[in-house]
Protein backbone atom coordinates (compact mmCIF):
# COMPACT_ATOMS: atom_id res chain seq x y z
CA UNK A 1 0.00 0.00 0.00
CA UNK A 2 2.93 2.35 0.57
CA UNK A 3 4.59 1.68 -2.79
CA UNK A 4 2.21 3.68 -4.97
CA UNK A 5 0.72 7.11 -4.50
CA UNK A 6 -2.77 8.22 -5.42
CA UNK A 7 -2.63 10.88 -8.12
CA UNK A 8 -5.34 13.04 -6.65
CA UNK A 9 -4.50 16.08 -4.51
CA UNK A 10 -5.11 16.08 -0.76
CA UNK A 11 -8.21 18.22 -1.15
CA UNK A 12 -9.64 15.88 -3.81
CA UNK A 13 -8.89 12.85 -1.66
CA UNK A 14 -10.61 14.45 1.30
CA UNK A 15 -13.68 15.33 -0.78
CA UNK A 16 -13.84 11.74 -2.08
CA UNK A 17 -13.46 10.45 1.48
CA UNK A 18 -16.47 12.53 2.42
CA UNK A 19 -18.42 10.73 -0.31
CA UNK A 20 -17.52 7.39 1.23
CA UNK A 21 -14.55 6.44 -0.96
CA UNK A 22 -12.39 4.07 1.07
CA UNK A 23 -9.42 4.16 -1.32
CA UNK A 24 -9.32 7.94 -0.87
CA UNK A 25 -9.02 7.51 2.89
CA UNK A 26 -6.24 5.02 2.26
CA UNK A 27 -4.50 7.57 0.05
CA UNK A 28 -4.68 10.16 2.81
CA UNK A 29 -3.39 7.62 5.30
CA UNK A 30 -0.39 6.76 3.14
CA UNK A 31 0.51 10.43 2.89
CA UNK A 32 -0.29 11.69 6.35
CA UNK A 33 -0.04 8.83 8.82
CA UNK A 34 3.81 8.69 8.87
CA UNK A 35 4.45 12.28 9.86
CA UNK A 36 1.47 12.31 12.22
CA UNK A 37 2.86 9.25 13.97
CA UNK A 38 6.30 10.85 14.34
CA UNK A 39 4.93 14.18 15.47
CA UNK A 40 2.64 12.62 18.07
CA UNK A 41 5.46 10.38 19.28
CA UNK A 42 7.47 13.51 20.08
CA UNK A 43 4.69 14.64 22.40
CA UNK A 44 3.78 11.38 24.03
CA UNK A 45 6.22 8.61 24.81
CA UNK A 46 3.50 6.00 25.28
CA UNK A 47 3.69 4.05 22.02
CA UNK A 48 0.37 2.32 22.42
CA UNK A 49 -1.41 5.56 23.15
CA UNK A 50 0.10 7.17 20.05
CA UNK A 51 -1.12 4.21 17.98
CA UNK A 52 -4.63 4.66 19.33
CA UNK A 53 -4.55 8.40 18.59
CA UNK A 54 -3.44 7.81 14.98
CA UNK A 55 -6.32 5.36 14.54
CA UNK A 56 -8.79 7.72 16.18
CA UNK A 57 -7.63 10.54 13.94
CA UNK A 58 -8.18 8.68 10.67
CA UNK A 59 -11.51 7.29 11.82
CA UNK A 60 -12.45 10.92 12.64
CA UNK A 61 -11.21 12.01 9.20
CA UNK A 62 -13.46 9.36 7.65
CA UNK A 63 -16.50 10.45 9.61
CA UNK A 64 -15.86 14.17 9.49
CA UNK A 65 -14.41 14.64 6.01
CA UNK A 66 -17.44 16.68 4.99
CA UNK A 67 -16.77 19.15 7.77
CA UNK A 68 -13.49 20.32 6.27
CA UNK A 69 -13.92 23.95 5.30
CA UNK A 70 -11.78 23.61 2.18
CA UNK A 71 -9.44 26.37 3.30
CA UNK A 72 -5.83 25.85 4.33
CA UNK A 73 -3.72 22.72 4.32
CA UNK A 74 -5.30 19.30 4.72
CA UNK A 75 -2.24 18.36 6.77
CA UNK A 76 -2.89 21.14 9.28
CA UNK A 77 -6.51 20.04 9.57
CA UNK A 78 -5.43 16.46 10.28
CA UNK A 79 -2.90 17.65 12.86
CA UNK A 80 -5.61 19.68 14.59
CA UNK A 81 -7.74 16.53 14.90
CA UNK A 82 -4.75 14.47 16.01
CA UNK A 83 -3.58 16.78 18.79
CA UNK A 84 -7.09 17.06 20.22
CA UNK A 85 -7.56 13.29 20.08
CA UNK A 86 -4.29 13.01 22.00
CA UNK A 87 -5.64 15.39 24.65
CA UNK A 88 -8.89 13.38 24.83
CA UNK A 89 -7.01 10.13 25.35
CA UNK A 90 -4.73 11.71 27.95
CA UNK A 91 -7.70 13.03 29.89
CA UNK A 92 -9.19 9.56 30.06
CA UNK A 93 -5.92 7.77 30.69
CA UNK A 94 -2.90 9.69 31.95
CA UNK A 95 0.27 8.30 30.33
CA UNK A 96 2.44 6.01 32.35
CA UNK A 97 5.53 7.81 31.16
CA UNK A 98 5.81 11.57 31.25
CA UNK A 99 5.30 13.19 27.88
CA UNK A 100 8.46 13.70 25.98
CA UNK A 101 8.68 17.29 24.93
CA UNK A 102 9.99 18.61 21.68
CA UNK A 103 8.89 21.52 19.57
CA UNK A 104 6.34 21.90 16.83
CA UNK A 105 4.23 24.53 15.13
CA UNK A 106 0.63 24.57 14.07
CA UNK A 107 0.98 27.31 11.52
CA UNK A 108 3.65 29.72 10.48
CA UNK A 109 3.11 32.00 13.44
CA UNK A 110 4.80 35.22 14.41
CA UNK A 111 6.71 33.36 17.09
CA UNK A 112 8.02 30.97 14.52
CA UNK A 113 9.14 33.68 12.18
CA UNK A 114 11.21 34.82 15.12
CA UNK A 115 12.58 31.31 15.59
CA UNK A 116 13.44 30.87 11.95
CA UNK A 117 14.91 34.32 11.50
CA UNK A 118 18.33 35.26 12.71
CA UNK A 119 17.63 38.93 13.26
CA UNK A 120 16.93 38.49 16.96
CA UNK A 121 20.03 36.58 17.74
CA UNK A 122 20.12 33.07 19.08
CA UNK A 123 16.50 32.49 20.11
CA UNK A 124 16.70 28.80 19.18
CA UNK A 125 19.71 28.38 21.43
CA UNK A 126 18.03 30.37 24.19
CA UNK A 127 14.99 28.08 23.99
CA UNK A 128 17.17 24.99 24.18
CA UNK A 129 18.84 26.36 27.32
CA UNK A 130 15.53 26.57 29.15
CA UNK A 131 14.87 23.82 31.68
CA UNK A 132 12.82 20.91 30.24
CA UNK A 133 9.76 21.94 32.28
CA UNK A 134 9.74 25.51 30.98
CA UNK A 135 10.51 24.38 27.42
CA UNK A 136 7.58 21.96 27.51
CA UNK A 137 5.22 24.78 28.44
CA UNK A 138 6.57 27.09 25.72
CA UNK A 139 6.17 24.35 23.18
CA UNK A 140 2.63 23.44 24.13
CA UNK A 141 1.28 26.99 24.35
CA UNK A 142 3.31 29.01 21.87
CA UNK A 143 4.21 26.42 19.24
CA UNK A 144 1.33 23.95 19.42
CA UNK A 145 -1.17 26.74 19.98
CA UNK A 146 -2.92 25.04 22.88
CA UNK A 147 -4.74 26.95 25.62
CA UNK A 148 -3.27 26.92 29.13
CA UNK A 149 -5.87 24.36 30.13
CA UNK A 150 -5.15 22.04 27.22
CA UNK A 151 -1.42 22.38 27.77
CA UNK A 152 -1.89 21.47 31.42
CA UNK A 153 -3.81 18.38 30.41
CA UNK A 154 -1.14 17.35 27.92
CA UNK A 155 1.66 17.84 30.45
CA UNK A 156 -0.24 16.52 33.44
CA UNK A 157 0.10 19.74 35.48
CA UNK A 158 -2.47 22.25 36.78
CA UNK A 159 -3.49 25.21 34.59
CA UNK A 160 -2.06 27.67 37.10
CA UNK A 161 1.34 25.99 36.90
CA UNK A 162 1.29 26.31 33.11
CA UNK A 163 0.72 30.05 33.46
CA UNK A 164 3.47 30.66 36.04
CA UNK A 165 5.96 28.55 34.09
CA UNK A 166 5.12 30.46 30.93
CA UNK A 167 5.77 33.75 32.75
CA UNK A 168 9.11 32.51 34.02
CA UNK A 169 10.11 31.23 30.57
CA UNK A 170 9.20 34.57 29.01
CA UNK A 171 11.26 36.46 31.59
CA UNK A 172 14.27 34.22 31.04
CA UNK A 173 14.10 34.50 27.25
CA UNK A 174 13.81 38.27 27.47
CA UNK A 175 16.88 38.40 29.67
CA UNK A 176 18.91 36.12 27.38
CA UNK A 177 18.03 37.99 24.22
CA UNK A 178 18.35 41.56 25.43
CA UNK B 1 7.20 27.18 -1.27
CA UNK B 2 10.23 29.42 -1.23
CA UNK B 3 12.77 26.86 -2.39
CA UNK B 4 13.70 25.97 1.17
CA UNK B 5 13.36 22.21 1.71
CA UNK B 6 14.41 19.60 4.17
CA UNK B 7 17.27 17.22 3.48
CA UNK B 8 17.10 13.55 4.28
CA UNK B 9 19.62 13.75 7.11
CA UNK B 10 17.58 16.39 8.98
CA UNK B 11 14.34 14.46 8.45
CA UNK B 12 15.90 11.26 9.77
CA UNK B 13 17.34 13.02 12.81
CA UNK B 14 13.94 14.63 13.42
CA UNK B 15 12.14 11.28 13.15
CA UNK B 16 14.45 9.81 15.77
CA UNK B 17 14.11 12.76 18.11
CA UNK B 18 17.67 14.03 17.70
CA UNK B 19 17.11 17.67 16.79
CA UNK B 20 16.85 20.78 18.93
CA UNK B 21 13.58 22.48 19.66
CA UNK B 22 14.08 25.24 17.10
CA UNK B 23 14.93 22.82 14.29
CA UNK B 24 12.03 20.54 15.14
CA UNK B 25 9.69 23.53 15.10
CA UNK B 26 10.73 24.50 11.60
CA UNK B 27 10.62 20.90 10.39
CA UNK B 28 7.07 20.47 11.64
CA UNK B 29 5.86 23.77 10.23
CA UNK B 30 7.40 22.92 6.88
CA UNK B 31 5.98 19.38 6.82
CA UNK B 32 2.43 20.68 7.13
CA UNK B 33 2.82 22.65 3.93
CA UNK B 34 5.16 20.52 1.80
CA UNK B 35 4.13 17.15 0.40
CA UNK B 36 7.53 16.11 -1.05
CA UNK B 37 9.20 16.64 2.33
CA UNK B 38 6.42 14.67 4.05
CA UNK B 39 7.21 11.77 1.73
CA UNK B 40 10.84 11.89 2.91
CA UNK B 41 9.61 11.00 6.38
CA UNK B 42 7.87 7.77 5.36
CA UNK B 43 11.01 5.57 5.20
CA UNK B 44 11.90 6.64 8.74
CA UNK B 45 8.71 5.08 10.13
CA UNK B 46 8.14 1.38 10.81
CA UNK B 47 6.05 0.20 7.85
CA UNK B 48 4.73 -2.87 9.64
CA UNK B 49 3.39 -0.62 12.39
CA UNK B 50 1.72 1.69 9.85
CA UNK B 51 0.17 -1.28 8.04
CA UNK B 52 -1.23 -2.83 11.19
CA UNK B 53 -2.61 0.56 12.25
CA UNK B 54 -4.29 0.89 8.86
CA UNK B 55 -5.88 -2.54 9.28
CA UNK B 56 -7.39 -1.35 12.56
CA UNK B 57 -8.59 1.90 11.00
CA UNK B 58 -10.15 -0.02 8.08
CA UNK B 59 -11.89 -2.36 10.47
CA UNK B 60 -13.32 0.48 12.53
CA UNK B 61 -14.43 2.34 9.41
CA UNK B 62 -16.16 -0.75 8.01
CA UNK B 63 -17.98 -1.69 11.20
CA UNK B 64 -21.51 -0.30 11.05
CA UNK B 65 -22.29 2.07 13.89
CA UNK B 66 -24.65 0.44 16.38
CA UNK B 67 -28.11 1.95 16.63
CA UNK B 68 -29.57 3.73 19.63
CA UNK B 69 -31.25 0.63 21.11
CA UNK B 70 -28.07 -1.38 20.81
CA UNK B 71 -25.95 1.33 22.44
CA UNK B 72 -28.41 1.61 25.34
CA UNK B 73 -28.35 -2.16 25.81
CA UNK B 74 -24.55 -2.13 25.85
CA UNK B 75 -24.58 0.65 28.42
CA UNK B 76 -26.71 -1.66 30.54
CA UNK B 77 -23.81 -4.16 30.40
CA UNK B 78 -25.63 -6.57 28.12
CA UNK B 79 -23.13 -8.59 26.03
CA UNK B 80 -22.51 -7.45 22.47
CA UNK B 81 -24.01 -10.48 20.70
CA UNK B 82 -27.14 -10.43 22.83
CA UNK B 83 -27.72 -6.71 22.34
CA UNK B 84 -27.28 -7.09 18.57
CA UNK B 85 -29.85 -9.91 18.54
CA UNK B 86 -32.31 -7.88 20.55
CA UNK B 87 -31.79 -4.72 18.54
CA UNK B 88 -32.44 -6.57 15.29
CA UNK B 89 -35.78 -7.92 16.55
CA UNK B 90 -38.41 -6.54 14.15
CA UNK B 91 -40.97 -5.98 16.90
CA UNK B 92 -38.60 -3.83 18.94
CA UNK B 93 -38.22 -1.22 16.20
CA UNK B 94 -39.32 2.34 16.72
CA UNK B 95 -42.13 2.04 14.13
CA UNK B 96 -43.46 -1.07 15.79
CA UNK B 97 -43.31 0.47 19.26
CA UNK B 98 -45.08 3.59 18.02
CA UNK B 99 -47.89 1.47 16.58
CA UNK B 100 -48.09 -0.44 19.86
CA UNK B 101 -48.34 2.81 21.81
CA UNK B 102 -51.08 4.09 19.49
CA UNK B 103 -53.17 0.92 19.84
CA UNK B 104 -52.85 0.93 23.62
CA UNK B 105 -53.55 4.63 23.85
CA UNK B 106 -56.77 4.38 21.83
CA UNK B 107 -57.88 1.32 23.78
CA UNK B 108 -57.25 3.13 27.06
CA UNK B 109 -59.20 6.14 25.76
CA UNK B 110 -62.08 3.86 24.76
CA UNK B 111 -62.17 2.37 28.22
CA UNK B 112 -62.68 5.85 29.63
CA UNK B 113 -66.01 5.93 27.81
CA UNK B 114 -67.76 2.90 29.25
CA UNK B 115 -67.35 -0.70 30.37
CA UNK B 116 -67.37 -1.99 26.81
CA UNK B 117 -64.25 0.07 26.19
CA UNK B 118 -62.56 -1.44 29.24
CA UNK B 119 -63.41 -4.90 27.94
CA UNK B 120 -61.90 -3.97 24.59
CA UNK B 121 -58.68 -2.92 26.30
CA UNK B 122 -58.53 -6.08 28.41
CA UNK B 123 -59.09 -8.26 25.35
CA UNK B 124 -56.55 -6.42 23.22
CA UNK B 125 -53.72 -6.09 25.73
CA UNK B 126 -52.91 -9.85 25.92
CA UNK B 127 -52.96 -10.20 22.12
CA UNK B 128 -50.34 -7.51 21.51
CA UNK B 129 -47.37 -9.48 22.90
CA UNK B 130 -48.47 -12.50 20.85
CA UNK B 131 -48.38 -10.43 17.67
CA UNK B 132 -45.01 -9.01 18.74
CA UNK B 133 -43.51 -12.44 19.30
CA UNK B 134 -44.87 -13.77 16.02
CA UNK B 135 -43.40 -10.78 14.19
CA UNK B 136 -40.06 -11.27 15.91
CA UNK B 137 -39.57 -14.64 14.22
CA UNK B 138 -41.34 -14.35 10.91
CA UNK B 139 -39.08 -15.03 7.97
CA UNK B 140 -40.23 -12.03 5.95
CA UNK B 141 -39.95 -9.56 8.79
CA UNK B 142 -36.80 -10.64 10.59
CA UNK B 143 -33.79 -9.22 8.71
CA UNK B 144 -31.53 -11.75 10.40
CA UNK B 145 -33.77 -14.71 9.66
CA UNK B 146 -31.53 -16.46 7.15
CA UNK B 147 -28.45 -15.75 9.22
CA UNK B 148 -30.31 -17.29 12.15
CA UNK B 149 -30.94 -20.46 10.14
CA UNK B 150 -27.26 -20.84 9.36
CA UNK B 151 -25.69 -19.56 12.57
CA UNK B 152 -24.46 -22.05 15.16
CA UNK B 153 -26.54 -20.35 17.83
CA UNK B 154 -29.01 -22.25 20.02
CA UNK B 155 -32.43 -21.57 18.51
CA UNK B 156 -34.14 -22.09 21.84
CA UNK B 157 -31.99 -19.46 23.50
CA UNK B 158 -32.80 -17.03 20.69
CA UNK B 159 -36.48 -17.83 21.11
CA UNK B 160 -36.49 -17.15 24.84
CA UNK B 161 -34.29 -14.09 24.56
CA UNK B 162 -36.37 -12.30 21.97
CA UNK B 163 -39.71 -13.38 23.39
CA UNK B 164 -38.73 -12.17 26.84
CA UNK B 165 -37.66 -8.82 25.43
CA UNK B 166 -40.82 -8.41 23.35
CA UNK B 167 -43.15 -9.50 26.13
CA UNK B 168 -41.30 -7.27 28.59
CA UNK B 169 -41.52 -4.17 26.41
CA UNK B 170 -45.14 -4.82 25.42
CA UNK B 171 -46.20 -5.52 28.98
CA UNK B 172 -44.52 -2.36 30.23
CA UNK B 173 -46.41 -0.35 27.62
CA UNK B 174 -49.69 -2.05 28.50
CA UNK B 175 -49.05 -1.50 32.19
CA UNK B 176 -48.43 2.18 31.48
CA UNK B 177 -51.66 2.39 29.50
CA UNK B 178 -53.66 0.58 32.16
CA UNK B 179 -52.71 3.29 34.65
CA UNK B 180 -54.89 5.57 32.52
CA UNK B 181 -57.88 3.28 32.99
CA UNK B 182 -60.72 4.79 34.96
CA UNK B 183 -62.68 1.53 35.19
CA UNK B 184 -62.75 -1.03 37.98
CA UNK B 185 -59.52 -1.74 39.84
CA UNK B 186 -59.19 -5.22 38.35
CA UNK B 187 -58.68 -3.72 34.91
CA UNK B 188 -55.22 -2.51 35.81
CA UNK B 189 -53.77 -6.01 36.13
CA UNK B 190 -56.35 -8.44 34.78
CA UNK B 191 -54.72 -8.62 31.35
CA UNK B 192 -51.33 -9.73 32.67
CA UNK B 193 -51.95 -13.47 33.19
CA UNK B 194 -53.90 -13.82 29.92
CA UNK B 195 -50.96 -12.14 28.15
CA UNK B 196 -48.50 -14.65 29.60
CA UNK B 197 -50.83 -17.54 28.81
CA UNK B 198 -51.36 -16.53 25.16
CA UNK B 199 -47.68 -15.84 24.54
CA UNK B 200 -46.41 -19.08 26.05
CA UNK B 201 -49.13 -21.05 24.27
CA UNK B 202 -48.11 -19.48 20.97
CA UNK B 203 -44.47 -20.37 21.53
CA UNK B 204 -45.30 -23.92 22.57
CA UNK B 205 -47.52 -24.51 19.51
CA UNK B 206 -45.04 -22.93 17.14
CA UNK B 207 -42.88 -26.01 17.43
CA UNK B 208 -45.32 -27.72 15.06
CA UNK B 209 -46.98 -24.92 13.10
CA UNK B 210 -46.02 -21.66 11.44
CA UNK B 211 -45.80 -19.07 14.18
CA UNK B 212 -47.95 -16.51 12.36
CA UNK B 213 -50.74 -19.04 11.90
CA UNK B 214 -50.45 -20.01 15.54
CA UNK B 215 -50.59 -16.37 16.62
CA UNK B 216 -53.74 -15.75 14.54
CA UNK B 217 -55.38 -18.87 15.91
CA UNK B 218 -54.50 -18.10 19.51
CA UNK B 219 -55.68 -14.50 19.16
CA UNK B 220 -58.98 -15.57 17.60
CA UNK B 221 -59.48 -18.26 20.22
CA UNK B 222 -58.89 -15.75 22.98
CA UNK B 223 -61.40 -13.28 21.52
CA UNK B 224 -63.96 -16.09 21.19
CA UNK B 225 -63.36 -17.18 24.79
CA UNK B 226 -63.87 -13.63 26.07
CA UNK B 227 -67.06 -13.26 24.05
CA UNK B 228 -68.33 -16.66 25.15
CA UNK B 229 -67.67 -15.96 28.81
CA UNK B 230 -69.43 -12.63 28.44
CA UNK B 231 -72.63 -14.35 27.27
CA UNK B 232 -72.39 -17.01 29.97
CA UNK B 233 -71.55 -15.02 33.05
CA UNK B 234 -71.57 -11.26 32.61
CA UNK B 235 -69.28 -8.69 31.07
CA UNK B 236 -65.92 -9.42 32.77
CA UNK B 237 -66.47 -13.15 33.36
CA UNK B 238 -63.31 -14.10 31.42
CA UNK B 239 -61.22 -12.02 33.82
CA UNK B 240 -62.77 -13.43 37.00
CA UNK B 241 -61.19 -15.97 39.30
CA UNK B 242 -62.01 -18.92 37.07
CA UNK B 243 -60.63 -17.16 34.00
CA UNK B 244 -57.39 -16.19 35.76
CA UNK B 245 -56.94 -19.75 37.02
CA UNK B 246 -57.44 -21.12 33.53
CA UNK B 247 -54.83 -18.69 32.24
CA UNK B 248 -52.40 -19.75 34.91
CA UNK B 249 -52.91 -23.40 33.97
CA UNK B 250 -52.34 -22.68 30.29
CA UNK B 251 -49.18 -20.73 31.12
CA UNK B 252 -47.71 -23.48 33.28
CA UNK B 253 -48.60 -26.22 30.80
CA UNK B 254 -47.15 -24.28 27.86
CA UNK B 255 -43.94 -23.49 29.72
CA UNK B 256 -43.54 -27.13 30.69
CA UNK B 257 -44.08 -28.16 27.08
CA UNK B 258 -41.55 -25.55 25.94
CA UNK B 259 -38.89 -26.78 28.33
CA UNK B 260 -39.62 -30.44 27.68
CA UNK B 261 -39.22 -30.05 23.92
CA UNK B 262 -36.48 -27.41 23.97
CA UNK B 263 -34.19 -29.56 21.82
CA UNK B 264 -36.74 -29.72 19.02
CA UNK B 265 -36.35 -26.02 18.29
CA UNK B 266 -33.45 -26.84 16.02
CA UNK B 267 -34.16 -23.98 13.64
CA UNK B 268 -35.57 -20.56 14.42
CA UNK B 269 -39.31 -20.31 14.21
CA UNK B 270 -41.39 -19.35 11.24
CA UNK B 271 -38.91 -20.92 8.87
CA UNK B 272 -40.91 -24.01 8.08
Amino acid sequence: MFDHDDERTDAELLAATGDGDRTALEGLYVRHAPWLLVRLSRRCADRQLVDEVVQDTFVAVWRGARRWSGRGEVGAWIWGIGVHRLLDRLRRRPPSILALFEPSALEVSAEEQVLLGVQYGDLGGALDRLSPELRAVVQATVLDGLTSREAGRLLGIPTGTVKTRMMRARAMLREELS
Amino acid sequence: MNGWHLDEATVTRYAHGRVTMAVAASVEAHLLACAPCRALLTPAVDLARLRSLWDDVAERVDTPAPGLVERLLRLARIPEDTSRLLASTPSLRASWLLALGAVLGFAALASEADERGTLLFLTLAPILPVVGVATAFHRRLDPAHEIGLAAPYPAFRLLLLRSAAVVGVTSLAAAGASLLLAGPALAAAAWLLPALALTSLTLALSRRFDIVHVACGVGAGWAAAVAGAQIEGGRFAAFGTAGQLACLLVTVASLLALVAYRDRYATPLGGA
